[in-house]
């Protein structure tokens, strides 16, 4: 079997992987957010939660955030009257993963929110703007900024975390790569996952490109 | 003609006394210096004038309206700010803006100036402080002496009733100080009402028309300079000055 | 949901947990010894070798860990018969999905490691070392009591969070058919299809686990900035 027959197949399952990849990260980044705002609101309860939840996405195999996804969330769905059953084992992927993740991105913005030098609020206030004018335009173009390196390593791992979607059953490149390997009886096992290894190996690569190319604006913080 | 009034500001922190009841009055048009060793609550004094950070009790009047500082609501803040404006020790320039948007970013969103306008007023005071060719550059991209002399023009171009300055020159490389002092000075020349936190003796001596002397969180002397600095019989303000022309 | 089954199940997967920290440990351990010798010679600019390593840094840090073990599964034992092919043991070696799996973990941690020790090495000011070399220290000496004791504080926190993502991707080696806890999981959920109940219960163990691991690194961290900085 040559390796342009491997790539063939492996192939078959990148737009499966992109696509899992890109709405998990923004559903994440989206969570991430959401807890950024709670921890602006500086409310007691609301950081109690955010802490538990950071915790709680910081002790979860991602393996487990899947799989409790696929068996949890149907359950939990029903006890508000929606039937889940049929839906597209996406959802599930997509939603087990943002949300497993989710607590790490929330800490991303959290410390680059607080990496902002505290001077940049007492200036902008002297001046005489308000919280939400200050936020948007001066706090958080800078925390963003200061959060793109790890921005860009959460998004590279969500690239990794999405080979586990095989175990509920989507065929990623991954799951392609194994049903490949049972399929030539154990032979060219080794063959099919270097080259599974090098093909998400330059995706990294290709994104690390871009998000060096990624700056928001000409300014360093 | 008094412009500020403060009255029995008090600030605690956990039992802690920062500000022990001061009283404060500044009148229109002068240039009044605090001295003070370190730590004497010198900059939480000055923050708690426009409220960046908040007070336990006391008065405030500015301009006929007089503010109880312990019940302020948002709305007084904002008033307060749009009516005094500061410079700070460390510049505190807007990373992520240029020099121009430095300045304009308070008149279009803190006083509601059109863009505009904004601009003709930014590219004026960039004039005056000589800045006007970097007007696009970046503060990572300036000295410290000429973030400063942004940071002064971003204050002045808010047309302030007072401003305030706290440290302006403590940060600075030695040769730099001049252009800011330059700067302050051209400010006194045009009435404008300043309180200035420094360590600069001369520019307290030079340029201020009262001096005040903070320490442990109070007020222990107030007069013109010459009152303070040579005819003071307070123990521990010669005691500080001492100390102070040692260094200079 | 069946809590009988719940809680017969717990201490059934709590007998595999010590499987799961000895992957984790000896994985760790043996990454970073490969760590500090790969980081050396990334630093030291060695001409094919640093290129080597930069590689391979990219590499075990850009592809799935799942792929990765499958890659030592299917490759170390071929690997080691070609070895035995050029005059090494005659012997026919029989690996044990153990030991490759602490291999991947290893090579992995290897990788993120000197990634992390990177960092936390240039995260101490340069002058140090100058400063040091000045008074007359020999560079070794240097680098073992200004330079380390520095840079260690630095390291911890990215340490700790290499060492749990290990400890959570052991739950990957039941693939390769070490029974540790999503294995035991598997297995005793596969009589009643209680799934959804082994898996909340292996939860709860990873997240016990991991918090009290993440305390105790944070507690050593706070405990060696002291020590190095006061």
């Amino acid at each position: 079997m040559n390796i342009s027959a491997i790539i063939q197949v492996l192939v078959e399952g990148l737009p499966s992987t992109i696509f899992i990849l890109i709405t998990s990260f923004l559903l994440s980044t989206l969570i991430g957010l959401f807890i950024l705002w709670l921890t602006i609101q500086d409310d007691k309860i609301a950081n109690r939660l955010v802490h538990i939840y950071t915790a709680f996405s910081r002790g979860t195999p991602p393996l487990l955030m899947l799989l409790l996804s696929y068996y949890e969330l149907p359950k939990l769905l029903q006890l508000i009257g929606i039937n889940a059953n049929d839906w597209n084992k996406y959802i599930f992927a997509i939603f087990g993963l943002a949300f497993g993740f989710g607590g790490y991105m929330g800490e991303i913005f959290r410390s680059g929110y607080q990496s902002v030098d505290q001077s940049q609020f007492d200036a902008a206030y002297s001046v005489g703007m308000q919280k939400k004018q200050i936020l948007r335009e001066i706090i958080f173009p800078q925390m963003f900024h200061l959060s793109l390196p790890n921005i860009e390593n959460m998004f590279l791992g969500f690239l990794k975390a999405s080979s586990l979607v095989y175990v509920i059953g989507i065929d990623d490149m991954y799951r392609k790569a194994t049903i490949l390997a049972n399929a030539s009886q154990g032979v060219f096992q080794l063959q099919i996952f270097i080259v599974l290894a090098v093909m998400y190996w330059l995706i990294t690569i290709l994104f690390s490109y871009l998000f060096s190319h990624l700056h928001f604006g000409k300014y360093r913080v | 003609m008094t412009l500020l009034n403060i009255k029995n500001l008090t600030k605690k922190i956990n039992d802690h006394t920062i500000l022990n009841n001061i009283n404060f009055e500044i009148n229109e048009g002068d240039v009044i210096a605090i001295i003070g060793p370190s730590g004497s609550g010198k900059t939480t004094f000055l923050k708690n004038i426009i409220q960046l950070e908040s007070s336990d009790s006391g008065s405030l009047t500015l301009k006929d309206r007089e503010l109880n500082l312990n019940s302020l609501n948002s709305k007084d803040k904002l008033w307060l700010r749009r009516q005094i404006a500061m410079v700070f020790q460390n510049y505190a320039l807007f990373k992520n803006k240029t020099a121009l948007e430095n300045i304009t970013e308070g008149l279009i969103y803190g006083r509601g100036v059109d863009e505009k306008t904004a601009h003709t007023v930014a590219i004026k005071e960039l004039q005056s402080v000589n800045l006007l060719e970097k007007k696009d550059s970046y503060p990572h991209e300036l000295s410290g002496g000429q973030q400063q002399r942004i940071g002064i023009a971003r204050a002045t171009a808010l047309n302030p009733e007072i401003i305030l300055f706290d440290e302006p020159t403590s940060a600075l490389d030695p040769e730099l100080v001049g252009t800011v002092i330059d700067d302050m000075k051209r400010l006194a020349d045009q009435k404008q009402t300043m309180v200035v936190v420094t360590h600069l003796m001369s520019f307290a001596q030079q340029v201020a028309n009262k001096v005040i002397f903070f320490d442990g969180g109070e007020i222990l002397a107030s007069g013109t300079p010459d009152e303070i600095f040579y005819n003071s019989n307070n123990q521990r303000i010669n005691q500080f000055l001492s100390a102070v022309a040692r260094d200079q | 949901m069946d809590i009988n089954f719940m809680s017969q199940s717990f201490p059934k997967l709590l007998s595999v947990l010590p499987i799961t920290l000895y992957l984790s440990f000896l994985g760790i351990a043996f990454g970073l010894i490969l760590a500090i010798v790969i980081t050396i010679i990334r630093e030291k600019h060695i001409p094919f070798l640093t290129t080597f390593f930069n590689f391979y840094v990219s590499f075990f840090r850009g592809i799935p860990i799942i792929v990765q073990i499958y890659i030592v599964y299917y490759g170390l034992p071929r690997l080691l018969y070609s070895l035995t092919q050029h005059g090494a043991h005659a012997k026919a070696i029989t690996l044990s999905g153990f030991l490759i799996g602490i291999i991947a973990f290893a090579l992995n941690a290897s990788a993120n490691l000197s990634e992390a020790i990177k960092s936390a090495y240039h995260s101490v000011d340069s002058t140090q070392y100058e400063a040091a070399i000045a008074t007359g220290l020999s560079p070794f000496t240097t680098i073992k009591r200004v330079i380390i004791p520095q840079l260690l504080p630095n390291l911890i926190p990215n340490f700790s969070n290499i060492f749990l993502d290990l400890l959570k991707d052991t739950a990957l080696v039941y693939n390769i058919g070490i029974v540790e806890i999503m294995g035991k999981a598997n297995i005793l959920a596969s009589f009643g299809f209680n799934y959804l109940e082994a898996y909340l219960d292996a939860l709860v163990i990873y997240l016990v686990v991991c918090y009290l691991f993440s305390n105790l690194f944070r507690f050593i961290e706070k405990d060696v900035r002291k020590k190095v900085f006061s």
